[in-house]
């Protein structure tokens, strides 16, 4: 197992954002994480790569437990993750973003371009490596966000919503370069809310729900499963608030 | 050609920087040489307040506090035990690395406003005991080297040695300024100041590249601080630890551009001129020198805010542009 989550509880004073989830990810897989809004997503990717402390529960990555690691070293031992608020560094080029991500194992400069420029061509950026990054579109800003992550070369990638806001052909042509990242042998969890993307993409998915964990399964059992249709849907007798 | 060269790398910069001894040499008298050597001397400051301050984006308010450590030390081991001042700025290095790991250590950690705040703390406490102190520093009576010129106590008959001792040390903090911005630590501090949050999650150890920068930032204003002390001869506390020097590396930076090799050296290089002339000329009427080098900012941020050298990279761009366009409707 490349990552084992084990009863992961996030408490903001009295509110647990995330409750007792726990669910595993092996080498190679999409997982997909789905759920109502403020159902936790987030907060579970920032508890996973340190930006959170866990208040209780366990992770586990590649053997080492991460629990109370800095996101800094969580980075070195090879988790990445994208923000679903893109936060590129603006006076940066969108070269010298990615070579932040690419001096994450190397302290060579020729060798963190590399790195970089790899990134930026399988998201399909190169061609804009010396633009100013607060320049870009909200697309090239996504796809940034991806390329910046993959300069640290990780071997568990997590991506929050980075479809979200975009046009119907960006999204395509963001399915294929999450393909392609799979393909080159990286490790996916992935938010997101648009159902045709993720089904596509994921060979599982976990469903979250109030910060609990409600369902895991293929994308065909989830989408018929009562309890998740009812999460996103309501109960149907309409007496809850909308 | 010309055009990569001027827009690309910093040769131009270079150029000006490197050809820049030969002013103290072409001016007439010792009062223009003294602007000079304070014009050097100010512009290697700049840019070591500026390689933590500037790339990281967090002001220090308080880096008179080494240059005073830089000060007081040498010239404390030159009067009691006759050591030389080379050593003795050494020694102010290494005092200054172990109080900036000190302070460090504890705020910088801190965010916006409480860090600012806390380095004016610093520069005042030190200012503080430095007065306070009699028995060792004289207090606010101040410590007099006694001229006896040699190379070994870094005091020379004339103004052009010093011209050239700041001027070296002006191309060495610009050295290792400009091998920062290439490598990972200056891509590190970059980002930092960018974003911290999407900085750790990249790999980068936000508390370990502050340190490393803002004790580099701290011993190479205290070599300028025995610069000082060895030229001007005479320290005192106000006027070396005091708030006014603090705010002049800031200015000197932001005027020419936060945040870039060069810009606190072209920053110092149109101000502290101006700043000493106006002090010459309009010495009649105390205070105007003030106000017109206060009016002079006030110009340059509200039009400039980003600095005078990110604007002369526009300008340059600008005009490349048009020549490119004439030649090829001339081609057609």
């Amino acid at each position: 197992m490349l990552l084992q989550i084990e009863s992961v509880t996030k408490k903001f004073g009295g509110l647990s954002a995330v409750s007792g989830v726990s669910f595993e990810v092996e080498q190679g897989a999409v997982i997909g994480l789905i759920g109502p809004n403020g159902a936790g997503k987030t907060t579970l990717f920032n508890c996973i790569n340190g930006t959170l402390p866990i208040t209780e529960g366990k992770v586990i990555f590649d053997g080492n437990d991460i629990t109370r690691k800095k996101s800094h070293e969580i980075a070195k031992l090879g988790i990445a993750r994208s923000y679903q608020i893109v936060q590129p560094f603006g006076n940066m080029t969108t070269l010298q973003n990615a070579m932040v991500g690419g001096f994450c194992k190397t302290t060579v400069y020729k060798e963190a371009e590399a790195i970089a420029l790899k990134s930026l061509e399988l998201v399909h950026l190169d061609h804009k490596k010396d633009v100013v990054a607060k320049h870009l579109n909200l697309g090239e800003r996504k796809k940034l966000e991806i390329a910046k992550a993959l300069s640290t070369q990780p071997k568990l990638l997590l991506l929050d919503e980075v479809m979200a806001g975009l046009t119907p052909i960006e999204v395509q042509e963001m399915v294929r370069i999450i393909n392609s990242i799979n393909a080159s042998g990286v490790t996916l969890i992935i938010i997101e809310h648009i159902m045709e993307a993720i089904m596509s993409l994921s060979g599982r998915i976990v469903v979250l729900n109030f910060g609990k964990k409600i369902m895991e399964g293929t994308p065909e059992e989830v989408s018929t499963n009562q309890q998740v249709i009812e999460a996103y849907f309501g109960v149907e007798d309409g007496e809850q608030d909308a | 050609m010309i055009k990569k060269l001027l827009l690309k790398n910093n040769s131009v910069l270079w150029i000006i920087a490197i050809g820049s001894i030969i002013v103290p040499f072409l001016l007439p008298n010792r009062y223009f040489q003294d602007i000079a050597v304070m014009t050097f001397l100010w512009a290697g400051l700049a840019v070591s307040w500026n390689l933590y301050s500037g790339y990281c984006n967090r002001l220090s308010i308080g880096h008179a506090a080494f240059l005073g450590i830089g000060a007081y030390t040498s010239t404390l081991l030159y009067l009691n035990f006759g050591i030389s001042p080379w050593i003795g700025m050494l020694a102010g290095g290494v005092i200054s690395a172990v109080a900036a790991l000190i302070i460090g250590g504890t705020t910088l950690r801190l965010k916006g406003t409480f860090f600012v705040l806390s380095t004016i703390a610093f520069a005042k406490i030190l200012e503080v005991m430095t007065v306070t102190s009699k028995d060792i520093t004289q207090g606010s009576l101040g410590l007099m080297v006694p001229f006896q010129p040699s190379f070994l106590n870094m005091i020379w008959h004339g103004k052009i040695p010093y011209a050239i001792l700041t001027w070296l040390y002006m191309l060495i903090v610009l050295l290792i300024s400009v091998r920062l911005e290439k490598s990972k630590l200056g891509y590190s501090l970059i980002a930092l100041g960018e974003n911290q949050q999407a900085a750790e999650n990249l790999g980068v150890n936000s508390t370990r590249t502050m340190m490393i920068a803002f004790v580099m930032s701290a011993v190479l204003t205290s070599f300028g601080g025995t610069i000082f002390a060895q030229y001007v001869m005479f320290i005192e506390p106000t006027s070396v630890m005091g708030m006014s020097n603090s705010i002049n590396f800031i200015l000197l930076a932001i005027a020419g551009g936060l945040g870039t090799a060069f810009g606190p050296m072209i920053g110092s290089f149109i101000l502290t001129p101006i700043s000493n002339l106006l002090r010459g000329y309009l010495a009649g009427i105390s205070g105007l020198h003030g106000f017109i080098l206060g009016m002079v900012l006030i110009v340059i941020l509200l039009y400039r805010p980003d600095g005078i050298l990110p604007q002369l990279r526009v300008l340059a761009r600008r005009i490349f542009a048009k020549t490119d366009k004439s030649s090829k409707s001339k081609g057609v």
